[in-house]
C-alpha cells in the first residue's frame, strides 16, 4: 500500500458509504461545492511524485547524511548532551508522549502534568526563584518576555530604557531589539555590571548574563541588585541550569527574574531546535509571568490534581490587553529535561558539571602555563582565548573541530557533558600545547544553597524505576494511541512513524546551530527544500522557517508588513484590523508588532461583517497597516467575499495577513498567494503532521509575496538569505523537526495532499450528518454543507437541563474521547474536526458516544435524574470513585464507567475526576514542595 | 447608588465604587483583583481601575466618576470571593474623597431595564 493509504483513514468502499450518505458522487465534488469557485487552483502544485515510505527513508538518510558532526565547542548557548537511551526510547520516540495534545482537558493530562510541575520545580530549585513556568520558546524569546514583563510592571510607563549586558547572547539581544522597537523600548548596553552610575531614571529593567557568551561567571552581584531595587528597576538573569548546580543562584542575589535555555539537559543540538527555555520569578510576580503555569489543585474527592493554573494572563483570553502572544510552550522538551534531571538527581547534575568544570580548569590551567592569557579567570565551561583566531579555528576545523571565532584575534572553547580528556588534549595541540596541567579549584564561588531536594529527583535513579515511572505517567494522558483526538481549529492527525523516525538520528540531531555551513550540506538541502514546497502549497514567493510557533509566525508576519510600511515612509500605518472572530493571539501578536488593534465585526456565523469592514477602511483609510483574517475563518467557512475583501483593504493601502491556522482546508485546492493574500503562517505541527507534543514543539514558518520576501527574518550569527528581523535564537527555529513535514510532503506528492484535503471535508460532513439529528448545528452554508470542521451549539442544552459543555467534555473521557475543542470560537459550543486520518468506523465509535451522550441529557430533562448528580455532572468518573463502597449516586457504577458496551474493551482510565479551577487558581502552588532530609552534599 | 453601562455602581454618600452583582455573575468565581490606582491618584471617567479575573475570563473595570482616589479596598487582594458574595457592599473596590459623576449614569430602575436590553 501506498502511504497515502495509510495516512487518509478513509479510503475506498468506506470513503464511497459515506459518500452515498451524503449524496455525493466523489470527495472532489463535495470539496468543490464548498470552496468558492473564485479561488479554486485549478493547475496542479508542482510537486515531484509521491515517494513510498521505504524510498522516502533512503532519500531522508541521503540528504541528513550530507550533514557532518564534528566535536562542538562552540557553546553560545547550545551544548552536547548525553540523552539517557531510557527516556529516548521512552519519551522521545514514544507517540503516547509526543501525540498529546495541549493539557486544558486536565483530567486525562495528568502525567504531563506532572512532569512539567517537576519541570517547573527544577528550574525554581536551581534559578533561586519561587515561580517557573512550564518552559518557553527558546532563549532569546525568553529574554524578550522578561524586558516586556519588567516593562509591563512599571504601572505609569514613563521609562523606556532596557538595560542590557553587552556580553548576552548574539542571538539574545538581536531578538531583543526586535521586541523592543515596536514598543518603543530603548535598548542601551553596558560592559561591566560593576559599572558606576548605569541605572538612570528611565530605566525599567535590566538583563545580566552569568556565565556569560565569553565564559566568565560574574562575582558577588547583590549589589547592583540592591541599587536597581531602591530605583524600582527589575534585574534580570540569564543563566544556564548546568552551571548553576555549582554556581550561586540569581535568586540568591536578589534578582527578580531568570531565564536560559535547557537544552543541555539531555536535549539534542538539533541544529537549533527544538529546546526548552526556562522562566522563573519571584512570587509577587506570579500574575505577571509569561507563557503556562502548570499549578496544582484538588480534585471532587480532593484527590490532589494538576492543571494549567491562571489562564486569565493568556492571550487567548485577554486578547488586545495581553502584554504577550506566548501560547504554544516546549512541552516535550521541558519534560525530556526534567527527566534528565530525576535521572541523575542533584547528586549527578553536580557530578557532571564539576566534570565540565575540571576539563575546563585542566585547559585553562595548561594555556596559562604555555603563555596563553585568557580573557576570563573566573569560568564554569568557557574560556576566550586571544590568538590568532584564523589560524587556530581552521586548524581545529582540519581536526574535525568547531570552536567559536569571535573575531581575528579571539576564539572561545566550550565544554560539556561529552567532553573527554582526549578533547582537551587535542584542543590543546591546536594552540600548539603537550602537556596538560590540572586546574586547581573552581574559580568562582561555589553555590551554598541546596536544590532539587524533593523525593521526586532522588528516586529515579535506576533504569527499571525511571522506566515504570514513565509509564505510569504515560498511561494518565489520553493521547492519539488511544483514540481520535476531534480538535475543532487544532488538527490532531496522524503523526506518521516514518516521519517521526529520523528525528532522533545522531546526523539530525547532534549539529550545532552555528556549525560552519560546510558542514550542513543536508540541512541546507532539506530547508530549502522544503521553503520551495511551503510556498508553491501557498502560491507565495518566500519563506522563513525561523518562527518557532503559529504566535511567532503571527508575529514575525505583522513585522514584515510593518517594515514594508515603514521603508516606504508610511509610519501613519499602525492599524491592525482584526475580525471579532480571529484567534486571541491575532490581537496579542498586533500589539506586539507595534499595531493598534481595531475590531471587524462579524455576523453570528463568524463571516466579517463586510459593511462594517468597509465602513472601518474608509474611516481609517491612511492609517491601515494590515488586515488579519483567519481562513476558511475560526468557524470553519470559506467566505466568499474573500477576495472583495482583499482588493478592499488594499484599495486602502493595507496589508493582508492571513492567519494559516485552518489551511488544511485549502491544501491542494485553493492557495492565499493566489487570492490576495500578502503573507501568511502555517501550523506545520497542524497541517504538516509534526506532533503536538502535549503542548510543543511547534513550528509557525511563514511565506509571504514577493514585495515582502525581504523583510524575511535574517540572523545576527548565520546568513538566512534575508535581512528581516530576527524573531528566534536558532537562524531556522526547530531545524530538527523539519524532516516531519518534509516526509509528509514529499509521501504525500500533489495527488496525496490534495486527496488528504478532500477527505478532511467529507470526514467532517460525514460526522456532522450523524450528528445533526441529536445536536444543533451551529453553521452550514446554503447548500447545507460544513468544510473541514464544524461547530455543535449547546447552549440550549445548558438553558434546557442545566447541563454545561464543560459536562459534555468530561463526559466524554468516560468514553474514551478527547473532548473538541471547548468554547471557542463561540462561547457554550463544541468544534469538531475530525481530519482525514481517522477512518470510518472511529467517527462511527466517535459519533455513538455523543449520541449517548445526548440521551443522558435527555434523561436529565426528562427527570429521571437530578440536575446536579447525574452522569454528565460527576464526570468523568475514576475507578476509585467505582469501586468506592459509599457509591451514593441516583445511577449505577455501570452507566457511569461502562457506558457503551465497546467501552469496555478500551477503557481509558481517568487518573483523577473533575478537577476544581477555581480553587486552584485562588490557591496557587506550582513547584513540589522542597524536603530538607535529602543531603545532596558528595 | 448609580449604575454605569460596563456594570459598574458608585454611591454618593460613600463615594465607594464597584462592580454590580449582575457583574459579579457573568464573570464566575473570581481568583484575582488587582486594582490599578493608588490613594491620590487623580482620575478620570473611563480610566482603568481595575483588572478583575476569573478562572474563564479577565475583565477591566472602569471609573464611573472623575476625582481623587481617597482608599483602596485591601482586603479583596488575599480574598477575591467577597465580590462574589457581596460585590456591592464589602466588595468595593476604591474610593474617592471628591468626584465629579458621569452624566450617563443609570438609576436602579434603568440598570434594571438596562441588564434586560444586555442579555
Amino acid at each position: 500500500m501506498s502511504f497515502i493509504e495509510r495516512h487518509i483513514g478513509t479510503t475506498g468502499s468506506q470513503e464511497d458509504s459515506m459518500l452515498k450518505k451524503l449524496g455525493f458522487s466523489s470527495s472532489e465534488s463535495l470539496a468543490r461545492k464548498i470552496i468558492p469557485d473564485s479561488i479554486i487552483f485549478n493547475n496542479k502544485l508542482n510537486l515531484e511524485k509521491a515517494l513510498s515510505e521505504d524510498d522516502a527513508e533512503k532519500l531522508i538518510e541521503e540528504i541528513l547524511g550530507k550533514n557532518e558532526i564534528f566535536r562542538s565547542f562552540i557553546g553560545m548557548g547550545y551544548f552536547s548532551t548525553i540523552l539517557p537511551n531510557v527516556i529516548k526510547r521512552n519519551i522521545l520516540e514514544n507517540p503516547g508522549w509526543y501525540t498529546q495534545y495541549t493539557p486544558y482537558q486536565a483530567e486525562i493530562s495528568q502525567g504531563r502534568l506532572e512532569m512539567l510541575f517537576n519541570f517547573q520545580t527544577m528550574v525554581s530549585d536551581l534559578t533561586g526563584l519561587e515561580v517557573a513556568n512550564s518552559s518557553l520558546l527558546d532563549e532569546s524569546t525568553a529574554a524578550a518576555e522578561a524586558m516586556v514583563m519588567s516593562f509591563n510592571l512599571q504601572r505609569k510607563k514613563n521609562k523606556n530604557r532596557y538595560l542590557v549586558y553587552s556580553k548576552c547572547h548574539p542571538q539574545t539581544i538581536e531578538v531583543l531589539k526586535t521586541r523592543a522597537e515596536p514598543l518603543g523600548i530603548t535598548i542601551s548596553f553596558f560592559d561591566s555590571p560593576f559599572e558606576q552610575g548605569i541605572l538612570e531614571d528611565d530605566v525599567f529593567g535590566i538583563l545580566l548574563q552569568t556565565p556569560d557568551t565569553e565564559g566568565t561567571v560574574l562575582k558577588n552581584y547583590s549589589s547592583i541588585v540592591k541599587d536597581a531595587k531602591e530605583k524600582n528597576i527589575i534585574v534580570t538573569v540569564a543563566t544556564d541550569l548546568m552551571a548553576l548546580a555549582l554556581i550561586e543562584s540569581p535568586g540568591f542575589f536578589g534578582a527578580d527574574i531568570a531565564i536560559g535555555n535547557a537544552q543541555r539537559f539531555g536535549v539534542p543540538l538539533g541544529f537549533g531546535g527544538p529546546h526548552a527555555a526556562f522562566f522563573a520569578t519571584k512570587e509577587k510576580y506570579k500574575r505577571k509571568i509569561p507563557g503556562r503555569v502548570v499549578g496544582l489543585s484538588v480534585d471532587a474527592q480532593g484527590n490532589p490534581a494538576y492543571r494549567l493554573s491562571l489562564q486569565s494572563r493568556e492571550q487567548h483570553i485577554r486578547r488586545e490587553r495581553a502584554t504577550s502572544n506566548i501560547c504554544t510552550s516546549q512541552v516535550l522538551l521541558a519534560i525530556i529535561s526534567a527527566a534528565y534531571a530525576m535521572y541523575h538527581g542533584p547528586k549527578g547534575l553536580k557530578k557532571i558539571a564539576k566534570r565540565i568544570n575540571f576539563f575546563t580548569n585542566q585547559f585553562y590551567c595548561s594555556l596559562v602555563s604555555s603563555g596563553f592569557n585568557p580573557e576570563n579567570s573566573s569560568f564554569f565551561d568557557t574560556i576566550k582565548i586571544p590568538c590568532d583566531a584564523d589560524s587556530v579555528y581552521k586548524k581545529a576545523l582540519k581536526e574535525k573541530i568547531n570552536i567559536r571565532k569571535f573575531d581575528d584575534s579571539f576564539v572561545g572553547v566550550s565544554f560539556d557533558e561529552t567532553t573527554e580528556e582526549s578533547d582537551v588534549e587535542k584542543l590543546l595541540s591546536i594552540f600548539g600545547i603537550d602537556t596538560i596541567f590540572d586546574g586547581g579549584d573552581s574559580s568562582f564561588e561555589n553555590r551554598s544553597t541546596k536544590f532539587l531536594t524533593n523525593p521526586i529527583f532522588n528516586n529515579f535513579h535506576s533504569e527499571h524505576k525511571m522506566l515504570r515511572y514513565l509509564k505510569n505517567l504515560e498511561n494518565k494522558d489520553l493521547s492519539l494511541t488511544s483514540s481520535m483526538i476531534p480538535l475543532g481549529s487544532c488538527t490532531m492527525k496522524l503523526n506518521p512513524s516514518t516521519c517521526m523516525y529520523p528525528v532522533s538520528w545522531p546526523k539530525n540531531g547532534s549539529i550545532h546551530p552555528f556549525a560552519p555551513s560546510t558542514q550542513t550540506k543536508g540541512y541546507e538541502s532539506l530547508i530549502s527544500s522544503l521553503e520551495g514546497y511551503l510556498c508553491e502549497i501557498t502560491g507565495f514567493k518566500g519563506c522563513s522557517l525561523q518562527p518557532n510557533a503559529g504566535s511567532q509566525g503571527e508575529y514575525a508576519g505583522l513585522l514584515c508588513i510593518r517594515n514594508y510600511h515603514l521603508d516606504r515612509g508610511d509610519s501613519h500605518r499602525d492599524i491592525c484590523l482584526i475580525p471579532s472572530s480571529a484567534h486571541g493571539t491575532n490581537p496579542a501578536s498586533a500589539v506586539m508588532a507595534g499595531f493598534k488593534v481595531k475590531v471587524v465585526a462579524c455576523d453570528k456565523y463568524g463571516n466579517v461583517n463586510f459593511k462594517d469592514l468597509k465602513k472601518k477602511c474608509e474611516e481609517y483609510s491612511d492609517r491601515i497597516g494590515a488586515f488579519m483574517i483567519t481562513y476558511p475563518s475560526t468557524h470553519g467557512v470559506f467566505e466568499d467575499k474573500i477576495i472583495e475583501i482583499a482588493d478592499l483593504v488594499h484599495q486602502h493601502g493595507g496589508q493582508i495577513y492571513m492567519d494559516g491556522a485552518n489551511m488544511n482546508a485549502q491544501v491542494g485546492l485553493c492557495r492565499p498567494g493566489d487570492y490576495g493574500m500578502d503573507v501568511c503562517h502555517l501550523n506545520l505541527h497542524k497541517t504538516f503532521c509534526i506532533p503536538h507534543g502535549g503542548g510543543g514543539p511547534g513550528i509557525g514558518p511563514i511565506c509571504v509575496a514577493e514585495h515582502l520576501k525581504k523583510y524575511l527574518p535574517g540572523h545576527s550569527v548565520v546568513g538566512t538569505g534575508f535581512n528581516g528581523k530576527q524573531v528566534s535564537s536558532a537562524p531556522w527555529g526547530s531545524a530538527s523537526i523539519l524532516c516531519i513535514p518534509f516526509l509528509y510532503i514529499k509521501m504525500m506528492g500533489f495527488d496525496g495532499l490534495k486527496k488528504a484535503t478532500e477527505i478532511a471535508i467529507l470526514n467532517a460532513n460525514y460526522l456532522m450528518s450523524s450528528l445533526e439529528e441529536h445536536y444543533q448545528v451551529l453553521y452550514k452554508d446554503v447548500t447545507g454543507s460544513v468544510a473541514h470542521e464544524f461547530i455543535l451549539d449547546l447552549r440550549d442544552i445548558e438553558s434546557e437541563t442545566g447541563v454545561t459543555v464543560t459536562d459534555v467534555a468530561k463526559r466524554l473521557m468516560d468514553y474514551g474521547f478527547h473532548a473538541p475543542t471547548v468554547s471557542f470560537p463561540v462561547p457554550g459550543t463544541i468544534m469538531i474536526e475530525p481530519t482525514e486520518s481517522e477512518d470510518k468506523d472511529e467517527l462511527d465509535r466517535f459519533s455513538d458516544a455523543l449520541i449517548a451522550i445526548k440521551k443522558e441529557i435527555n434523561e436529565i430533562k426528562n427527570g429521571d435524574f437530578p440536575k446536579n448528580d447525574n452522569v454528565l455532572k460527576n464526570a468523568p468518573h475514576t475507578a476509585k470513585m467505582v469501586v468506592s463502597s459509599d457509591w451514593s449516586h441516583p445511577y449505577k457504577r455501570e452507566k457511569a464507567f461502562y457506558p457503551l458496551p465497546w467501552v469496555k474493551d478500551r477503557k481509558f482510565y481517568p487518573s483523577v475526576s473533575r478537577i476544581d479551577e477555581t480553587f486552584g487558581d485562588r490557591n496557587f502552588i506550582c513547584t513540589c514542595p522542597p524536603v530538607e532530609s535529602f543531603d545532596i552534599e558528595d | 447608588m448609580l449604575y454605569s453601562k460596563t456594570h459598574e455602581w458608585f454611591d454618593e454618600d460613600s463615594k465607594k465604587v464597584g462592580i454590580t452583582d449582575y457583574a459579579q455573575k457573568s464573570l464566575g468565581d473570581l481568583t484575582y483583583i488587582e486594582i490599578l490606582v493608588e490613594d491620590g491618584d487623580e482620575i478620570s471617567i473611563g480610566d482603568e481601575i481595575a483588572e478583575i479575573d476569573s478562572v474563564k475570563t479577565s475583565e477591566v473595570v472602569y471609573s464611573p466618576v472623575s476625582g481623587t482616589v481617597c482608599e483602596i479596598n485591601d482586603s479583596l487582594e488575599d480574598d477575591p470571593s467577597i465580590v462574589n458574595s457581596s460585590a456591592e457592599e464589602e466588595g468595593w473596590l476604591i474610593s474617592f474623597s471628591e468626584f465629579d459623576k458621569h452624566e450617563e449614569l443609570m438609576t436602579n430602575s434603568d440598570y434594571e431595564d438596562y441588564k434586560k436590553e444586555d442579555h
